[in-house]
């Protein structure tokens, strides 16, 4: 599959089964199809629940976590603290003698 | 002497697996500063100051829709004490961030448009300061944005 295909199947698959302003938000829904009608804006009605339904959908997901600020600062310190420990650990491991470093890739290779 | 090419072969491995591991180090450095990058609107400022409203990155891309979908500029939004929004493009905003957030109100969405107008601008001044490498990443991330 395409990037293309997958990217219209991502929309049919939301248009079918989740952007459905005018259902979750009938009053506010109708005020901006008025309102649009009023700014002489062509759209068909497809495009505009899947464009505004980008934009609510996702916006309102990510702001019904609470803890997703905390969840992102978290992982952003633990991807630092993770890279400094790996750098460490290769730090040390240079200092390994070549007769330890052969065994060890002997015991490695063995290992399944 | 003949044990020489063992070793040589034994140490190339070993030197492969730290090779790997010093990739990886890059590879979660690299995502560390993608993210920061990416989730910026997120981000708390330290000090005194009333934190930002969380809307600044959904009014960025209703302003952008009403723009694309009307031909028009979103204009400098006025009144602050009404329950509707005056002017149409103000109030497409408005009902867009109400209907992520139902507690926004339409001095919210004026504050927000204003710091969108405000944020639009400098990045215009700010891009033009940028290099070319700079200018490549930021609209990749932009259509990273905007395809995740």
């Amino acid at each position: 599959m395409t990037d293309e295909q997958l990217r219209e199947h991502r929309r049919q698959f939301l248009l079918t089964h989740a952007y459905h302003p005018a259902k979750d938000f009938p009053k506010e829904f109708a005020e901006i199809e008025k309102l649009l009608k009023a700014a002489h804006a062509i759209i068909a009605d497809d495009d505009l629940r899947y464009e505004l339904g980008e934009i609510v959908y996702g916006y309102r997901h990510r702001m019904q976590k609470p803890d997703y600020a905390s969840m992102l600062a978290r992982c952003e310190l633990q991807l630092g603290q993770t890279a400094d420990f790996l750098d460490r650990i290769v730090d040390d491991l240079c200092k390994v003698d070549h007769m330890h470093a052969s065994l060890l890739m002997d015991v490695v290779a063995s290992v399944p | 002497m003949w044990l020489l090419p063992f070793h040589k072969l034994e140490l190339i491995g070993f030197q492969e697996e730290l090779r790997e591991l010093v990739l990886a180090s890059d590879r979660l450095r690299r995502l560390k500063i993608g993210l920061q990058i990416a989730t910026a609107n997120e981000r708390r400022r330290p000090g005194r100051a009333r934190p930002k409203l969380p809307y600044i990155a959904p009014t960025l891309e209703l302003v952008e829709l009403w723009q694309k979908l009307t031909g028009t500029k979103v204009v400098s939004p006025r009144g602050k004490h009404e329950d509707v929004a005056i002017q149409r493009s103000t109030e497409f905003i408005r009902l867009g961030l109400q209907m992520i957030d139902p507690k926004v109100t339409v001095s919210n969405a004026i504050t927000c448009i204003k710091n969108a107008r405000k944020l639009n601008r400098q990045q215009v001044v700010r891009e033009s300061e940028l290099g070319s490498d700079e200018l490549h990443a930021l609209r990749l991330l932009r259509k990273i944005n905007k395809s995740s």
